[in-house]
């Protein structure tokens, strides 16, 4: 049985054909499997380490490199706050503990309904919106607390 | 040729030599963990720092290729390379365990003996033990290995062994800066023949072997130089033994014949030496107790040469093995052929010629199990006819009227049944045998006379691996009851028969060798004598000469 | 002031490929594709342009020293990582005006010989990669890119690789790493990636704003560009201001534009008015510059360089008067520990000992020589590490210690601890100590990853 479905395994087999070497479609691979399974666990990096010929090891130290890849799943949501030097000087630290409230987990938890990931991140790049905030991939900008839990109940 | 100048020591490198291999030459210590001369340089733990003329920062000598005329200072004469080496080997201890109570590195681990060192250790610990990063510790990783990753410096030699040696990538970092850690993916175990080779390259305690794990503290034992007698590629070795006993084996560096590595078959080889029962006095058949060797040898010599046919010259089949010294085979050939008309001798129990260069793996294993099966051929000891299966017919045939057999059980043990079986088939069809062997075993119960000799590790002498190399074999112990080297078995044997046997040392035997063997002409056996760094000289003194001890 | 860079006006509307041809786009790549590569190399090298990443390389000078043997493969790679704190100023550029980019690629790969181009893009930048993408299927569908280069007879490929969560991707070798599936090590150089790099072929990193002025450059002339800006700094920078100014974002000024006025201006001045107190001109890998210094320095490398501190990627991060200089460094420096890849001693050991320290004397737990071993650590891991990365943790550390002593010096004991080490050490209270990754989990139900040195 596939651990990736078929449209994940077709996007690796094609980006492996014009690629230099196996190993170099392997981040692409990871963050397909992080979208899809929202994680890269025993059983994904071994799915992976067989379709591109690498090995385990070779595969799973390269997913637990980034900070993107997760041992265990994540919630359905990220909800990721930054914690860059600029952030933090805007308020940061007091949005840390309004998120907390808010979304009822602190960083680094899931939900236990599995909904929402509450997660600190380096510099994300959106200084001039500080403390910033990115749900899943979207910038939210200076959201405030209630803005973020507004968005995640749009669903 | 590139000339360049280390603490104000000239020495001239070939094109493309690294700064640490010229130090090495010239017997300048520069410290390293991730440097090994048998894997790709990475430059990660920043311990071989040194100064080069021009060089805007320190360089590291693992990594940096030697330029003519280039001018380096080492930690020695540095002032910068030493503070440099000196944060660093701070920072490899900032999070290290102290272990060394319950570390089996201790005594030969490169954290403690740079730490010794008055140019950049010997630095004052800032931080308390419970601050330190924890990790996992004592993780099985398979019959040969003990991983703890908590000691790990994250030198990356196991990972770059796996990668580039083996091909299996079964090791591997995860995570990030100093959370970094170690791992076989879900700790499963090391599936591969070479994996004790992880213990020799990990310069402290993260990686250690599972056999030698809390037996003996290594400043207890002594060693010896020899060669792996588990197969005909012949891989370099040193026996460490304590009081008499084998403790471990490990790998001494040939870049021609095994670069740092042994396989774990023979690496663990050892074993099989107390495996079964030793043959401890010589024997006659019928008579239970043990006769003395006086007995023994004047009743072997009558009894081969006695006429049991009528009207013929007694036919001798002697089948001398490959596992043999050349010394031992040399001096067995001398006595049947001086002593015997016409005999069968022969070094074939199966096969060996013809898996004597055929390699097992891709690595260092060779089909042929025995290591002297090219210096048996190359002393002539074959006939056209064949080896054992050939005297076992005509042994059948009633045309054999006694047999001498040497034998040495394999040190790698593998599948003999049908060799066994065909022996003890000749044993039952000759009037009268000689066996010399070194352990007790079913299928010499029909031998006329058995005589204990000397195994591995108990006798000097020589093996010439499959490609000719000509190595010399140590001794670390003494043989165990009444056993003698078989070698010294034969020169008796001569003696018995009025011929001149020869001088006795080692080193006249090798003269005796290379007299008889046009192929060894001009080796001398001091040149085959160890002649690099051995690795704990009485001094103290860590040597890094990397051509010598192959672990560090 | 000309504007090379944000010739858009800064709505979402603007970077469409009709919009940006409007503008001018791809006549830059035009005239190129008319000029011999050396002869782009030669007039990238005359405008003085330099890197605008950080490192502020010349690039006709990096371009120089690709020479690929005849059966090798020479790579461009963008780095588009853009992870230094403080720093938006790429992601700006990809937003508006991402054809812009496309076509500096172009011009760039045609320069040094190289058919295929990868943007690397760092993980959380995901949703500009779209935007990217979507440029480039405008360019493939106008026949830009593709199997011609324009109506050239060369051929351009672009790809994305989008990373994952790793600062040390923006690092040269950390990138092309990366890129080949690695984990993000950076190499021991030399060789250089000129020499031996993506797939050991012969690379060029360029940073995204680097290779956007080349359409200006090839368009109006090498000599047009060096007359902008300052003797040693020509064209103009993108500074990305944050922290406590009323309008931080991102604004093109001339190399040479002075730094207060910079603040006073475009940056809004101080939030509600309050005092300056200190300003890290370029992310946090650069000296921290007090209120005072600031005065009378323009931004350009030389100007700062001279001050003691960098241009480096034009992330201004400004600190007023209510900040606790120890509190940010606390920040800065766990950014570091957190970042750094682990491949070499010092810069693994030394910026995780760097956050303990800090972290103990915002804790009242400081030690009296804590300030002399944050600066000795320094030495140690400064010049001694494989890549920048070492270097950029300590520059926060002594720079912030060295010019805002007294707070730091308020953390220490008030009465020195003479106690000898054999008798402090195993006392005294636990500390905030860093859990290990098998203890974190235990602790709570974090989603793991690389472990967090904080919490």
């Amino acid at each position: 049985m596939s651990i990736l479905s078929e449209r994940s395994v077709a996007m690796i087999e094609e980006a492996r054909r014009t690629a230099p070497s196996a190993q170099s479609v392997l981040l692409t691979a990871l963050r397909l499997t992080q979208e899809e399974r929202r994680h890269v666990g025993v059983e994904e990096v071994e799915f992976l380490a067989s379709l591109l010929g690498l090995s385990n090891a070779t595969v799973d130290g390269v997913a637990r490199f980034y900070d993107e890849l997760t041992q265990e799943p994540t919630g359905l949501h990220r909800v990721s706050l930054c914690r860059g030097i600029a952030c933090h000087l805007r308020g940061g630290p007091a949005m840390i503990e309004e998120l907390r409230r808010v979304l009822g987990v602190g960083p680094g938890q899931t939900t236990a309904d599995g909904l929402v990931t509450f997660r600190l991140v380096e510099c994300i790049g959106d200084c001039d919106h500080a403390p910033a905030v990115m749900l899943d991939d979207r910038f939210l900008g200076a959201a405030s607390a209630a803005d973020v839990r507004a968005e995640l109940d749009r669903g | 040729m590139p000339l360049v100048t280390i603490d104000d020591r000239p020495i001239e490198v070939e094109k493309g030599a690294l700064i640490i291999q010229a130090a090495d030459r010239l017997g300048i210590e520069i410290p390293r963990f991730c440097y090994h001369p048998d894997l790709r340089p990475e430059g990660n733990c920043r311990m071989c720092l040194v100064e080069v003329q021009g060089f805007p920062r320190p360089a590291v000598a693992c990594a940096t290729p030697v330029a003519d005329g280039m001018v380096v200072h080492t930690p020695h004469t540095g002032e910068r390379a030493r503070s440099a080496v000196k944060g660093a080997l701070e920072f490899l201890l900032l999070n290290h365990p102290v272990d060394c109570p319950i570390c089996d590195q201790a005594g030969e681990c490169s954290l403690q003996d740079f730490y010794m060192n008055a140019d950049y250790g010997l630095h004052r610990s800032q931080v308390e033990r419970a601050e330190k990063v924890q990790k996992r510790k004592a993780i099985d990783l398979g019959p040969m290995i003990v991983l703890d990753s908590e000691r790990c410096v994250l030198c990356s030699r196991c990972v770059r062994f796996t990668a580039e040696v083996t091909g299996t990538a079964e090791l591997q970092f995860v995570n990030r800066g100093n959370h970094s850690e170690l791992r076989a993916f879900e700790d499963r175990v090391l599936e591969d023949n070479y994996a004790g080779n992880l213990v020799d390259i990990c310069p402290v305690g993260a990686l250690t072997s599972k056999d030698f794990r809390f037996k003996r503290r290594v400043w207890h034992l002594a060693y010896t130089d020899s060669i792996c007698a588990g197969c005909s590629t012949g891989c370099n070795l040193r026996i460490d033994y304590f009081k008499g006993e084998i403790e471990r084996l490990l790998p001494r560096r040939n870049p021609a014949v095994n670069k740092s590595w042994l396989c774990d078959e023979g690496r663990m080889s050892f074993h099989s030496l107390t495996a079964a029962p030793r043959l401890l006095h010589p024997r006659l058949q019928g008579k239970g107790d043990a006769v003395s060797w006086d007995d023994a040898l004047t009743a072997m010599h009558a009894g081969l040469r006695a006429n049991r046919r009528p009207g013929t010259m007694p036919a001798l089949a002697a089948l001398i093995s490959t596992s043999a010294t050349n010394e031992t085979l040399l001096l067995c050939k001398r006595y049947v052929t001086e002593t015997f008309a016409a005999p069968l001798l022969d070094c074939r129990f199966n096969h060996e010629d013809e898996l004597v260069d055929q390699r097992e793996d891709s690595l260092l294993l060779r089909r042929d199990k025995h290591p002297n099966t090219r210096g048996a051929l190359l002393l002539g000891l074959t006939t056209p006819f064949g080896g054992l299966p050939y005297m076992l017919e005509r042994a059948r045939a009633g045309e054999i009227d006694a047999a001498l057999i040497l034998y040495y059980p394999p040190m790698v043990p593998h599948e003999e049944g049908e060799t066994l079986e065909a022996l003890r088939a000749l044993l039952e069809a000759v009037p009268f045998s000689v066996v010399l062997t070194t352990h007790e075993a079913d299928w010499l119960e029909a031998a006329s006379i058995l005589l204990p000799v000397a195994a591995w590790s108990e006798e000097e002498g020589t093996y010439t691996n499959h490609a000719g190399v000509v190595q010399q074999v140590g001794r670390a112990l003494l043989p165990p009851g009444e056993a003698r080297s078989a070698a010294a078995v034969a020169t008796s044997l001569l003696a018995l028969a009025g011929r001149s046997p020869g001088p006795g040392g080692p080193a006249d035997r090798f003269r005796e060798l290379t007299a008889a063997v046009p192929a060894y002409a001009g080796l001398t056996y001091e040149s085959l004598s160890s002649r690099q760094a051995t690795v704990y000289p009485p001094e103290g003194r860590m040597p890094y000469g990397h051509e010598g001890f192959a672990g560090h | 002031m000309e504007r090379i860079l944000t010739q858009h006006t800064g709505y979402d509307d603007q970077r469409g490929l009709a919009a940006a041809r409007a503008r001018g786009a791809y006549e830059g790549l035009r005239k190129a594709l008319t000029m011999s590569p050396q002869e782009v190399i030669e007039e990238t090298t005359s405008s003085g342009l330099r890197g605008r990443g950080g490192a502020g390389f010349p690039t006709g000078r990096k371009w120089a020293f690709i020479h690929p043997a005849a059966d090798q493969q020479v790579y461009l790679l963008c780095n588009a990582d853009e992870s230094e704190p403080g720093t938006f100023k790429d992601r700006y550029l990809m937003e508006h005006d991402p054809h812009l980019l496309i076509e500096g690629l172009c011009i760039g790969a045609y320069a040094i010989g190289a058919h295929t181009a990868y943007i690397y893009l760092r993980g959380e930048y995901a949703s500009v990669g779209a935007v990217v993408e979507a440029a480039l299927a405008e360019a493939r569908a106008a026949g830009i890119l593709g199997p011609t280069l324009l109506d050239s007879s060369y051929q351009v490929e672009i790809k994305i690789q989008l990373g994952a969560g790793a600062y040390i991707c923006g690092e040269e070798t950390g990138l092309i790493q990366s890129l080949e599936g690695r984990r993000a090590y950076p190499r021991v150089r030399p060789p250089f990636p000129a020499v031996h790099g993506f797939m050991q072929q012969p690379t060029v990193v360029n940073n995204v704003e680097t290779l956007a002025n080349l359409p200006w450059i090839i368009l109006h002339g090498g000599d047009a560009f060096a007359r902008i800006g300052t003797e040693r700094s020509s064209g103009t920078k993108l500074i990305s201001v944050c922290g406590a100014v009323n309008r931080p974002g991102v604004y093109e000024v001339e190399m040479g534009y002075p730094l207060r006025e910079f603040l006073a201006n475009e940056a809004g001045g101080i939030l509600e008015g309050r005092a300056l107190k200190a300003l890290i001109p370029g992310g946090t890998s650069v000296p921290i510059l007090t209120a005072e210094e600031t005065s009378g320095l323009t931004l350009d490398f030389e100007s700062l360089q001279g001050a003691g501190t960098m241009l480096g990627s034009g992330g201004m991060i400004v600190f007023d008067e209510t900040t606790s200089m120890p509190d940010a460094l606390a920040s800065i420096a766990h950014f570091y520990a957190h970042e750094s890849c682990g491949e070499c001693t010092p810069c693994r050991e030394g910026t995780g000992w760097f956050a303990w320290i800090i972290d103990r004397l915002l804790a009242g737990e400081g030690r009296s020589n804590d300030l002399a071993l944050l600066l000795r650590i320094g030495r140690n891991i400064e010049g001694h590490t494989i890549c920048g990365l070492g270097d950029a943790a300590v520059q926060p550390v002594r720079s912030f210690i060295t010019k805002f002593g007294a707070e730091f010096e308020a953390l220490l004991p008030k009465t020195p601890d003479t106690r000898p080490d054999w008798q402090r050490h195993g006392h005294g209270p636990r500390t905030a100590r860093h859990e290990s990754p098998v203890e974190e989990a235990a602790r709570s139900e974090a989603v793991s990853g690389p472990p967090t040195a904080r919490l």
